[in-house]
């Protein structure tokens, strides 16, 4: 009778564990085989963990740009200008990016002077010298969570600025190995071949890019401003290097394109006065 | 007095030196320290900045586990397993049993933390980094040292109502939660805030020590907080029955 | 009261057992031990032994009655100075041996460093320890548990003695060394209070005792007294007869 039921008990387990991986949609055929895309149960069920200590990677790496001031969304926002900025500098373009910060007002109650004692509350960045203090967040990002685009798309902007081209690459087509419909980082490879001076091969990738931008589909839906910014830069340099190699009617066409999809871009400017020019030739 | 709770902090103490639990850690510690240190992001080496965080936040993590552990299960454990029956019949009082459990588990968890705070200060220096002023690293241990007393303490109140996974589980969530979300949470003001005591962000990325009436007020703060925490303690023991 | 070692006066004790009810653990006990009265406290399983016996080290708290340990209530450190005790289940702390163990409860109570080590290599021998007093206690068979829960009991030299249940665990040979160590600090005008399932061992101790039942005393008085009240020549027909009756 207790062998029967030793017995009746593994058997038990593994119909019930059956039952319920079939009930969760899995696919039982995937357990076993590793692959990069669809997720098993177990990645399903430690999926969003590892996104969470993704983000909080990001988090780190935004304190640590802002020299230990905890994240704020608006930090976020000013980096990803940052970021932005210094391509479109590099473009030759005006940034618009204010590089200070407005200083937070200070309150005057007892905890708050406490607090400001303890904790870093002044906002500034680090020095050109001491950036590449941020990279170690960016790797921990995304070896945690691989389909983490913005971990690749700034970490890989930030090895280029960093003088590493090649690790950049590297680590730019490992994050498009993971995410292959990624537009930011098509947008992102492009770049690193626009700065090496290889214009068919940033064209290549910028047109991926532009293709993946104007289908809106995941995991290109707009959700924070490193994905507008890195949307608008798409565009911005595709339409630039067309200008550049002589391709003005491509030029506006991008132009077009990014104004039907964002309207709140002000390139419409920069499309009339490639029409004056054109008639004007 | 002084006498019988000194008595009752030495078997904590040697419980810690006897058990395995606090050299398994200090062996996690430096092979935190080691990895750390060997990492190379990009081909760049040298991150002065991510080595110390990990340093000081493995440090601070590590000395908070073990004197939340220890405190947690200090008096489940001895009504468990009834060795606080032969204590107790002894001339020791219930206040001299709990302030004499306290001093032992802080001390533990002091002495736990002093020899993990010297490896993190020894291997910032080993690596040549003397960006961090004597000064700061001193604030940062007597603040820790604080935060522990807060911890030691609260967790030992806690025992006295939970079980010993549940007391070690909620106390490390506050800890974390406090750290996150300390200043920010609806009500704050009448909440006690040990994210005051870590100023890791402080050591790891600037060099302004904390000025000396903050930390004479944070003294006060901790002490308060850690007087309350015992004065209760002891007010829900001695009604207890045993 | 000048040769009251141990008075218990009206002590009652009860617990909450459900939603609105109370058990009555001991029901108005009194009785009261003298400088050298040697009293079994005797009872079926749940008659209260136990409870009394935490009453009177502070165990438990008390509302209703008074328990006096020489002349002083039971609480206070004066009276648990003079008092030892032996719990019925032999738990001390893994990691330390038993010389630190009484090394500990020897400063508890006040004892010079000198004086406890002589004292403890003493009772260490009393007990047959001596040749383990460096051995960890995670090593320990249940006997020599047993025994060190005698010697943590006598090292202070109290003047009364609450031993629960001192011979559960023990070997007959052990069960002969603990009756003669008991006899030793009888003839040495101890006062014990000693609690035991062990009938036999109880009669060849005690001069008095005291029977419970449902947590009230139903007899209490010299054994001989009692046993010729009764007509009874052993405890044990006593002890069923009393409880029988009831």
């Amino acid at each position: 009778m207790m062998r029967q039921r030793i017995a009746i008990f593994p058997v038990g387990v593994i119909l019930i564990s059956y039952v319920a991986a079939v009930l969760l949609g899995s696919s039982l055929k995937s357990y076993f085989i590793v692959q990069e895309q669809g997720q098993d149960v177990i990645q399903k069920m430690f999926g969003g963990l590892r996104a969470l200590v993704g983000d909080w990677a990001f988090i780190k790496g935004e304190e640590y740009y802002h020299r230990g001031l905890p994240f704020m969304k608006a930090m976020a926002y000013h980096h990803g200008e940052s970021v932005l900025a210094g391509r479109m500098e590099h473009l030759g373009e005006e940034s618009g990016h204010d590089h200070q910060h407005e200083d937070r007002e200070s309150k005057k109650d007892l905890f708050s002077k406490i607090y400001a004692s303890v904790k870093v509350t002044g906002d500034s960045h680090l020095t050109p010298s001491e950036e590449k203090e941020v990279l170690p967040w960016f790797y921990v990002e995304v070896r945690f969570n691989p389909h983490d685009i913005r971990g690749y798309s700034i970490g890989g902007y930030w090895l280029q600025e960093f003088g590493r081209p090649e690790e950049a690459l590297k680590f730019l087509k490992e994050g498009e190995r993971n995410n292959p419909n990624s537009a930011s980082i098509q947008m992102s490879l492009a770049w690193y071949y626009y700065t090496t001076r290889d214009f068919n091969s940033a064209i290549e990738y910028l047109e991926k890019a532009r293709k993946l931008w104007l289908d809106d589909k995941e995991p290109n839906h707009i959700i924070n401003e490193y994905m507008r910014s890195d949307r608008f830069f798409t565009f911005i340099l595709l339409a630039d290097i067309y200008k550049n190699i002589g391709q003005p009617m491509d030029a506006l066409d991008t132009y077009i394109d990014l104004y039907y999809i964002d309207p709140s871009q002000n390139v419409m400017e920069k499309a009339m006065q490639l029409t004056k020019h054109e008639s004007g030739a | 007095m002084f006498r019988r709770v000194a008595v009752i902090a030495e078997g904590v103490v040697k419980e810690l030196v006897r058990r395995k639990d606090f050299y398994l850690i200090l062996a996690l510690l430096i092979i935190v320290v080691i990895y750390s240190a060997s990492f190379s992001f990009g081909g760049e080496k040298g991150f002065t900045r991510y080595f110390k965080e990990m340093g000081i936040t493995f440090t601070y993590l590590f000395s908070v586990i073990i004197g939340v552990i220890f405190a947690a299960r200090q008096i489940p454990q001895e009504m468990e397993s009834k060795t606080i029956y032969p204590l107790l019949a002894h001339p020791v009082s219930r206040f001299e049993f709990i302030l004499g459990k306290f001093f032992g588990v802080f001390l533990v968890a002091a002495v736990s933390f002093t020899v993990f705070y010297s490896i993190f200060i020894g291997s910032v220096l080993l690596r040549r980094d003397f960006s961090t002023p004597w000064l700061l690293f001193a604030d940062g241990y007597l603040l820790h040292l604080l935060l522990l007393s807060f911890f030691v303490s609260m967790t030992i109140l806690l025992s006295l109502f939970l079980s010993t996974a549940a007391n070690t589980m909620i106390t490390i969530i506050f800890y974390f939660a406090t750290n996150w979300f300390g200043a920010t949470l609806p009500g704050y003001i009448f909440l006690p805030h040990p994210e005051l005591f870590d100023i890791k962000e402080k050591i790891v990325h600037t060099q302004d020590v904390i000025p000396g009436w903050v930390l004479s007020y944070l003294t006060v703060y901790a002490v308060c907080y850690t007087i309350l925490f015992v004065a209760l303690s002891d007010l829900v023991f001695r009604k207890r029955d045993l | 009261m000048p040769n009251s070692v141990l008075k218990i006066e009206d002590l009652t004790v009860s617990y909450n057992s459900g939603f609105r009810k109370e058990k009555v653990a001991l029901n108005n006990v009194s009785f009261e031990l003298k400088k050298g009265d040697i009293l079994g406290l005797l009872g079926p399983n749940g008659a209260g032994k136990t409870t009394l016996i935490k009453s009177i080290l502070n165990l438990i708290q008390i509302k209703n009655g008074k328990v006096y340990i020489f002349g002083k209530p039971s609480f206070s450190t004066d009276a648990k100075r003079r008092m030892g005790y032996m719990p019925e289940v032999a738990n001390y702390y893994w990691f330390l041996t038993p010389n630190e163990i009484l090394r500990m409860f020897g400063r508890l109570c006040g004892i010079g460093a000198k004086a406890l080590s002589a004292r403890i290599g003493y009772v260490l021998e009393l007990v047959g320890l001596l040749a383990d007093k460096d051995r960890a206690i995670k090593d320990f068979s249940k006997g020599m548990q047993e025994r060190l829960n005698i010697a943590q009991a006598i090292l202070h030299d109290p003047e009364l003695l609450i031993l629960d249940e001192p011979f559960s665990g023990l070997d007959p040979l052990g069960r002969i060394h603990a009756r003669n160590i008991f006899k030793k600090l009888k003839d040495e005008g101890k006062t014990i209070l000693l609690s035991s399932h062990e009938l036999s061992e109880a009669e060849l101790i005690c001069d008095w005792l005291c029977i419970m039942k449902d947590g009230a005393v139903l007899k209490y008085g010299p054994v001989k007294t009692l046993l010729a009240e009764q007509a009874q020549h052993s405890l044990e027909r006593y002890f069923l007869s009393i409880i029988g009756a009831r």
